[in-house]
C-alpha cells in the first residue's frame, strides 16, 4: 500500500516538473508590483490608505500633480490655476482631450460632481478636509470652473494633488448614487470596478490576491509603454522580500530598513536597481505634557540628550535613516539648519536634571518634591524598530537616574485608546508630514484633542508664539516670508523639546534595472505618480 | 434516540445565542473602536468622526445594536464590513475557498502521514525508529510555523526557485497557453505547486501531534485484554492492530481532529500571512486590528457553528468506531 | 530490536530537565553576561557563537547564552503553570461530564463549546489593556484558554471506558464514584493526558510569545524563549544570523523532548496493563 502511495506521489512530481519547464517558456509576464496587504476600495472618494494611492494613480487623474522634484505640475489642467489677489479664488482650465476609460469626455461637471459627492450627506467619506474649505464652486463652461475658498489657506492647493482628490466620472457614479438612495457606498460597485481617466484601465481584482490593470491606449499623454501591471498582495515584508528575491515580484516598494543590505546583495546577483531616498515620515517619542514630570523643560531636554540618536540610526537601522531635529526634514526648503540639536551627551543630561532639582534617591532614581522620575513608554506591538528604541532608551535613561517601564499595546488599543485618550507618558510612533511645512494639527494649542475634540496635538503642546506663527504661515504666500516663519517655529520646538524627533525614514524601492523613468516621489503622491512614462527594457 | 438529537439541536442553538451575546459584549468592551483608525489622520476632524459614527450606526447603544444585528443575521444578513463597505458574507465567501483548499489539502496530508507513522511508532515502541519519530515530532511541535515557513520559502522559493513563495495562483497564469491534452495537468500543477509549501508548514505540526496521540492510544489498546486474547489465539499481529486496536485507538484522535474543524473555516493566521495565502485568517486579524465589529462577529458566529458541528460529528464518529459507547448528550 | 530502554532514556531526560531547571534557579551564576545589556557597536551586533559569546549575540548586541539562561525562568513558569491549569481543568471537566453523563454532561460540554467559540483574541486584548498581567497571570490565562481540548478528549475516553467490564464490575461491587474515577478510569486515560500535557507545554511556550503581540505577557526588556524566537521572525535575520533563532528554539525543543520521555516512563509506571505486558509488547 505504501509503495503504491509513493509511486503516485513520484508520478505527480515528475509530471509537474515537466510541466514547469514548458510553462516557463510560454508566459509573457506583466510588471508585478508587490503590496503588503489588500486595499479596501478603489473608489477615490473613500480612499485612505497609501497603498491605494499606488494603484489609484494608475487608474485616475488629479487636477494637479506633485512631481519628484516636489513642484506642482498640471495633470488634468491645461495650466496651473490662477489665484486671485486676495488668495481666495482659484480659476481652473481643464485640458480638452481627456476621456474616461469608457470613452466619455471628462469635463468641469465631473470635477464639480466629485466635489458634491465628497460633501454628500448620506455617505461615509472619511475626510472632506479640502472640500469643506470651499465656499462656492462655479462651472463657467465645459472646461472652466472657479473655486472660492471660505478663508485664505496657502496649503490648500497641495491637497488637490493626492488620491482623495481624484476626479470620478459623473455619468457612472450618478447611477449608483440614485440607485443607492442618494448615497455612494464604499463597498459599492464603483469601488470594485473603477472607471477613471488615468493611464491604466481596471481589469480584475481578486480579493487578497492581486489587482490587474492594462494600458489605456487613449490616455491623453499617449499610450503607456508597459502594457500590463499587476499589484500582487504579499502578506508582509518577509514575504515581499522572498517573492522579490524569487522573481515573483518585480517591484518591491517601501522595503524595510533592515532589508537594505539584503537588497544590495541581491543587486549583485540580479538585474535590479535599489533606490534609497529621503522620506517625510519621521519617528518620534512624544512627552505627555499633561504629566507634571514632563512639564519640566529640563527633563525633556535631558531625555533628548541621553538618547544616542546617531548610534541608533547607524547600528539599528543600518544607516537607513537621517537624524531628525525637528518635524521638517533637512531636505525641505523650510528646514532650519540652526535648530538646537541634541547630540548624545549623558553627562549634560545629568547636569540638567541636577539643575532642575531632580536628585538621586537611595535606589538611584531621581526624586523631586516626593515625585520619582519614573515613567512608562508605550508603542505598538509588532514593530521591532520601535521596540528597539524603547529598550535602548530604557538602558540609556536609567543611566541618568530615571526609572523606565515599557508597556506595548496592539495597534488598535494603542491608537484607539492610549493615544486618543492621551493615556501615555511617552508614546513612540511616526508621522508623515506633507511637503508643505504647515503642521497646525500637531502644534497649535487649539488642536489639542482632549480639550477641543479635534487635531493631533496629543502632546498637549501650547505656545502662544507658535500659534501665531502657524496661523501666519497659512496666510503668507511668499516663500521667503514663510521660510522665516517656519524657521522660528522649529527654533521654538527644538528648544522646548516637546518630543524626541528621532529620525526621518529613508524609503527603499527595488525595481528591475531595465525600468526607465522611475522617479521616486516621497510625497503623498507616491512612486506611481508618473507611471505613464515608465518603460521596461529587457 | 430522536429526542436526544433534538435536545442536542436545541442546546446547540442556545449555545450559539450565548456565544453571540458574549462575543458582542467582549468585542464592544475592547479598547479602541472602528473609528480609532482616524486618530492619526490629520485631515479627519471631529465632525467627520461623528458623521462616520452615525453612518455606521455606532451611535446607538450596544443592546439596541445587538438586537438589530441578531434580527439581520436571522435573515441571513451579517451586515457590512466597516473596512470595505461590502457585505460581511461577501468578504467571507471571497476568502473561504482559498482557506478550505489549503486546510483540506493539509488535513489529508496530515492524516495520511500521521496514521501510518503513529501505528508504526506504537508497534515498534521504544525502538530506534520510535525514538526518532518522537524526536522529529517534538521538533515539529517546538518549531513555530513562522520559522518553518520562512525556512521552506528560503530553500524552495529563493535558493532553488522551484516553488512559489506565496499566493495561491500566479496572477498571469493562463491555462489556454497549454495544449489541450496537458491543460488539466497544467492547471492541477499550478494549484499544487502553490499549495505544497504552506500545506507542508501546516501539516508538519499536525502530523507530529496526531501521530503522538495515536501512538499513545494505540499503546493503551494494544495492552487491553481482548487484544491480548486475540493475539493469544494466534492472530497475526498486523491483523490485530488494523482490525481491533486501531478501531478503538482512533477515538481520541477523532476528538483532536474534531477540535480542528473550526480551523477549516477560520484558517491559519501565521501560515497564511507568511505565504500570502488569501484566506480567512488574514481577514480575521485585519478585522481585529481595524475593530471591524461586523466582520469579527460574522466570523465568530460561523466559527462557533463549526465548533458545534465538529463536536457533533466527532460524537457520531465515536459511536461508529466504538460500539460500546451509546450516544449520549 | 530495542536499542534504548525506556528507563535509560527517561533517566537521561530527567537529568537534562533538572539541569534546565537548575539553570533557571541559578541563572546569575550560569549566565556569562548581563542578558539585558545592549551594546550598539558593529563588532558586537549579530556575532556568531564564539568563546566570548557561547551562543552568539543578537541584533542589539546582547549575549544569547545569558538570555537563554535567564529566559528559562519565564518560559518554564509559564509552560508549567499553563499546562497544569489546562490539564487539571480539562481532566476534571471531562471526567465529570463523561462519568456522570446526562444533564451535567450536556451543560459542561456546551460550556466547552462556548469557550471554544468566543473570540479569544479580543478577550486577551481586553485583559492586556485593563489588567496588564505578569507572566504568571499569562500562564493561567493560557491555561484557561487551552483546557477545552483535554476536556473533550478525556470525556470521550471516559465515555468509552465506563462501559467496560472492569468498571461495570467495580460498580457492581458497590465502589464509590470517586474510587472508580481515581482508581479505574483516570489511570486508563493517563497516557492521553500525558501526551496532551507534553504538547501543552510546547504550546504554552510558543503561545506566550504570540500573545505578546496582543500586548500581553512579557514586555520588553523582559524576555523569554518564546519572545526571543519571535524577535527572530525575520527573513533577513534568519538568513544572516540564524543563531538568534536556533538556540531559543533548541531550548524549547530539548525541554519538550525531555518531558515527553519522562512522561512516557511515568505513564508506564502508572498504567498497570502496560507494565505487565511491556516487555512482550514489542511487535
Amino acid at each position: 500500500m505504501l509503495k503504491k502511495y509513493l509511486k503516485v506521489i513520484l508520478l505527480v512530481f515528475l509530471a509537474s516538473t515537466i510541466l514547469v519547464s514548458c510553462q516557463r517558456q510560454e508566459v509573457s509576464k506583466p510588471l508585478v508590483w508587490g503590496i503588503p496587504y489588500d486595499v479596501e476600495t478603489l473608489n477615490p472618494l473613500f480612499t485612505e490608505m497609501a497603498v491605494e494611492t499606488d494603484i489609484l494613480n494608475c487608474i485616475f487623474s488629479t487636477l494637479i500633480k506633485v512631481n519628484d522634484k516636489q513642484e506642482f505640475v498640471p495633470d488634468l489642467l491645461a495650466e496651473m490655476p490662477q489665484i486671485s489677489e486676495d488668495g481666495l479664488e482659484y480659476s481652473f482650465t481643464l485640458r480638452q482631450d481627456v476621456k474616461f476609460h469608457d470613452g466619455q469626455e471628462l469635463t468641469a461637471e465631473d470635477v464639480k460632481y466629485t466635489y458634491e459627492m465628497k460633501m454628500a450627506e448620506n455617505n461615509a467619506v472619511p475626510d472632506r478636509y479640502i472640500w469643506e474649505r470651499i465656499d462656492t464652486f462655479r462651472v463657467t463652461d465645459k472646461y472652466n470652473f472657479k473655486i472660492k475658498l471660505k478663508s485664505k489657506d496657502v496649503t490648500w492647493l497641495e491637497n488637490l494633488a493626492y488620491a482623495n482628490a481624484m476626479i470620478v466620472p459623473k455619468h457612472i457614479l450618478e447611477e449608483e448614487f440614485n440607485a443607492g438612495g442618494n448615497a455612494v457606498s464604499k463597498g459599492g460597485d464603483f469601488s470594485r470596478n473603477p472607471v477613471g481617466s488615468g493611464p491604466y484601465k481596471f481589469v480584475e481584482w481578486k480579493t487578497n490576491e492581486y489587482i490587474k490593470l492594462e494600458a489605456y491606449d487613449d490616455y491623453y499623454r499617449g499610450a503607456p509603454a508597459i502594457k500590463e501591471i499587476i499589484f500582487k498582495v504579499a502578506g508582509d515584508s518577509n514575504s515581499l522580500l522572498a517573492q522579490f528575491a524569487g522573481g515573483e515580484i518585480d517591484i518591491y516598494d517601501r522595503a524595510e530598513a533592515n532589508q537594505y543590505g539584503e537588497l544590495l546583495q541581491l543587486k549583485e546577483e540580479k538585474d535590479i536597481e535599489v533606490y534609497k531616498y529621503p522620506s517625510y515620515v519621521y519617528l518620534h517619542a512624544d512627552f505627555n505634557l499633561r504629566n507634571p514630570i514632563f512639564q519640566d523643560k529640563k527633563v525633556r531636554q535631558a531625555l533628548n540628550y541621553a538618547f544616542p540618536k546617531d548610534s541608533f540610526i547607524e547600528n539599528v537601522l543600518g544607516g537607513v535613516g537621517i537624524a531628525a531635529h525637528t518635524y521638517i526634514p533637512p531636505w525641505s526648503w523650510a528646514y532650519n539648519p540652526d535648530v538646537k540639536k541634541y547630540d548624545y551627551n549623558p553627562d549634560l543630561a545629568s547636569e540638567l536634571l541636577d539643575e532642575a532639582g531632580w536628585l538621586r534617591g537611595e535606589d538611584g532614581v531621581r526624586v523631586k518634591d516626593g515625585v520619582r522620575l519614573e515613567f512608562t513608554i508605550n508603542t505598538n506591538t509588532g514593530d521591532s524598530i520601535r521596540e528597539k528604541f524603547e529598550v535602548i532608551a530604557k538602558q540609556e535613561w536609567e543611566k541618568i537616574g530615571t526609572k523606565v517601564n515599557i508597556q506595548n499595546y496592539e495597534p488598535g488599543t494603542l491608537v484607539g485608546d492610549i493615544l486618543q485618550n492621551v493615556k501615555f507618558d511617552i508614546i513612540v510612533f511616526a508621522w508623515k508630514s506633507g511637503f508643505d511645512p504647515n503642521a497646525e494639527n500637531l502644534w497649535h494649542s487649539q488642536q489639542r484633542p482632549d480639550l477641543f475634540g479635534t487635531g493631533q496635538n496629543y502632546i498637549g503642546f501650547a505656545d502662544q508664539r507658535v500659534d501665531e506663527l502657524l496661523e501666519a504661515g497659512l496666510q503668507e504666500q511668499a516663500r521667503e516670508k514663510r521660510i522665516s516663519i517656519y524657521r522660528e517655529i522649529q527654533q521654538i520646538l527644538s528648544e522646548e523639546a516637546p518630543c524626541i524627533f528621532v529620525y526621518f525614514y529613508n524609503d527603499l524601492t527595488a525595481v528591475p534595472s531595465g525600468l526607465k523613468n522611475f522617479k521616486p516621489n516621497p510625497t503623498q503622491a507616491n512612486n506611481t505618480w508618473n507611471i505613464w512614462e515608465w518603460e521596461l527594457e529587457s | 434516540m430522536k429526542k436526544k438529537w433534538l435536545i442536542r439541536l436545541v442546546f446547540s442553538v442556545l449555545t450559539l445565542l450565548i456565544v453571540s451575546i458574549l462575543s458582542f459584549m467582549i468585542i464592544e468592551f475592547a479598547p479602541g473602536s472602528p473609528i480609532s483608525r482616524y486618530a492619526d489622520n490629520p485631515k479627519i476632524t471631529s465632525a467627520d468622526r461623528e458623521r462616520i459614527i452615525r453612518h455606521l450606526g455606532l451611535d446607538k447603544p450596544t443592546s439596541v445594536r445587538y438586537f438589530i444585528w441578531l434580527k439581520n443575521v436571522l435573515r441571513g444578513d451579517f451586515g457590512l464590513s466597516y473596512m470595505t463597505g461590502r457585505p460581511v458574507l461577501t468578504e467571507i465567501l471571497a476568502r473561504l475557498p482559498a482557506t478550505l483548499k489549503l486546510m483540506l489539502f493539509s488535513f489529508f496530508i496530515s492524516v495520511a502521514f500521521a496514521i501510518p507513522i503513529g501505528i508504526y511508532a506504537a508497534m515498534r515502541r521504544n525502538s530506534l525508529p520510535d525514538v526518532l519519530i518522537s524526536f522529529i515530532s517534538y521538533l515539529g511541535i517546538s518549531l513555530p510555523s513562522f520559522w518553518l515557513g520562512l525556512l521552506l520559502i528560503y530553500i524552495f522559493a529563493v535558493k532553488l526557485q522551484l516553488l512559489p513563495a506565496g499566493g495561491q495562483l500566479t496572477p498571469w497564469f493562463d491555462s489556454s497557453a497549454f495544449p489541450l491534452p496537458v491543460r488539466p495537468a497544467a492547471v492541477f500543477w499550478e494549484h499544487l505547486r502553490h499549495l505544497l509549501l504552506p500545506a507542508a508548514t501546516l501539516s508538519f505540526g499536525n502530523i507530529a501531534r496526531w501521530c503522538q496521540y495515536l501512538r499513545s492510544s494505540l499503546l493503551e489498546t494494544i495492552n487491553e485484554n481482548y487484544i491480548r486474547t486475540a493475539r493469544a489465539k494466534g492472530l497475526n499481529s498486523r491483523t490485530v492492530v488494523y482490525k481491533h486496536a486501531l478501531r478503538n485507538a482512533i477515538t481520541p484522535l477523532i476528538t483532536v481532529i474534531g477540535l480542528n474543524m473550526p480551523a477549516f473555516f477560520a484558517g491559519a493566521v501565521i501560515t497564511e500571512q507568511i505565504f500570502s495565502w488569501p484566506g480567512m485568517g488574514q481577514l480575521f486579524i485585519t478585522a481585529v486590528f481595524a475593530r471591524d465589529y461586523q466582520v469579527i462577529m460574522g466570523i465568530t458566529i460561523i466559527t462557533a457553528a463549526m465548533v458545534l458541528l465538529g463536536n457533533f460529528l466527532s460524537d457520531i464518529l465515536y459511536a461508529v468506531f466504538d460500539p460500546r459507547v451509546e450516544y449520549r448528550g | 530490536m530495542r536499542i534504548l530502554t525506556r528507563n535509560k532514556l527517561a533517566f537521561t531526560a530527567a537529568i537534562v530537565l533538572l539541569l534546565i531547571i537548575g539553570a533557571a534557579v541559578f541563572s546569575p551564576l550560569i549566565a556569562t553576561h548581563d542578558p539585558q545589556l545592549i551594546t550598539l557597536k558593529p563588532d558586537k551586533i549579530c556575532r556568531p557563537p564564539s568563546a566570548e559569546h557561547y551562543f552568539g549575540t543578537d541584533d542589539l548586541g546582547r549575549d544569547i547564552w545569558s538570555r537563554i539562561v535567564y529566559g528559562s525562568r519565564t518560559s518554564l513558569v509559564v509552560a508549567f503553570v499553563a499546562m497544569f491549569t489546562a490539564v487539571l481543568l480539562g481532566t476534571a471537566c471531562g471526567t465529570v461530564a463523561g462519568y456522570f453523563g446526562g444533564i451535567i454532561d450536556v451543560i459542561l460540554m456546551r460550556l466547552v463549546d462556548i469557550f471554544l467559540s468566543l473570540p479569544t483574541v479580543f478577550f486577551l486584548i481586553i485583559i492586556a489593556a485593563i489588567f496588564k498581567p505578569g507572566s504568571l497571570g499569562i500562564a493561567i490565562l493560557l491555561g484557561l484558554t487551552g483546557w477545552m481540548g483535554i476536556a473533550r478528549m478525556v470525556r470521550g475516553q471516559v465515555l468509552s471506558l465506563k462501559e467496560r467490564e472492569f468498571v461495570e464490575a467495580a460498580r457492581a461491587l458497590g465502589y464509590s464514584d470517586r474510587r472508580i474515577i481515581f482508581a479505574h478510569l483516570l489511570p486508563n486515560v493517563a497516557g492521553q493526558i500525558i501526551v496532551h500535557a507534553n504538547l501543552a507545554v510546547a504550546g504554552a511556550i510558543l503561545t506566550e510569545s504570540a500573545v505578546s503581540f496582543l500586548g500581553l505577557g512579557v514586555q520588553p526588556p523582559q524576555f523569554s524563549w518564546g519572545t526571543m524566537l519571535y524577535a527572530a521572525q525575520d527573513f533577513v535575520l534568519l538568513k544572516n544570523a540564524p543563531w538568534t533563532a536556533i538556540f531559543p528554539g533548541l531550548a524549547i525543543f530539548v525541554t519538550v523532548l525531555c518531558l515527553n520521555y519522562i512522561g512516557g516512563a511515568l505513564r508506564d509506571a502508572w498504567d498497570p496493563k502496560v507494565k505487565n505486558s511491556g516487555e512482550s509488547a514489542g511487535f
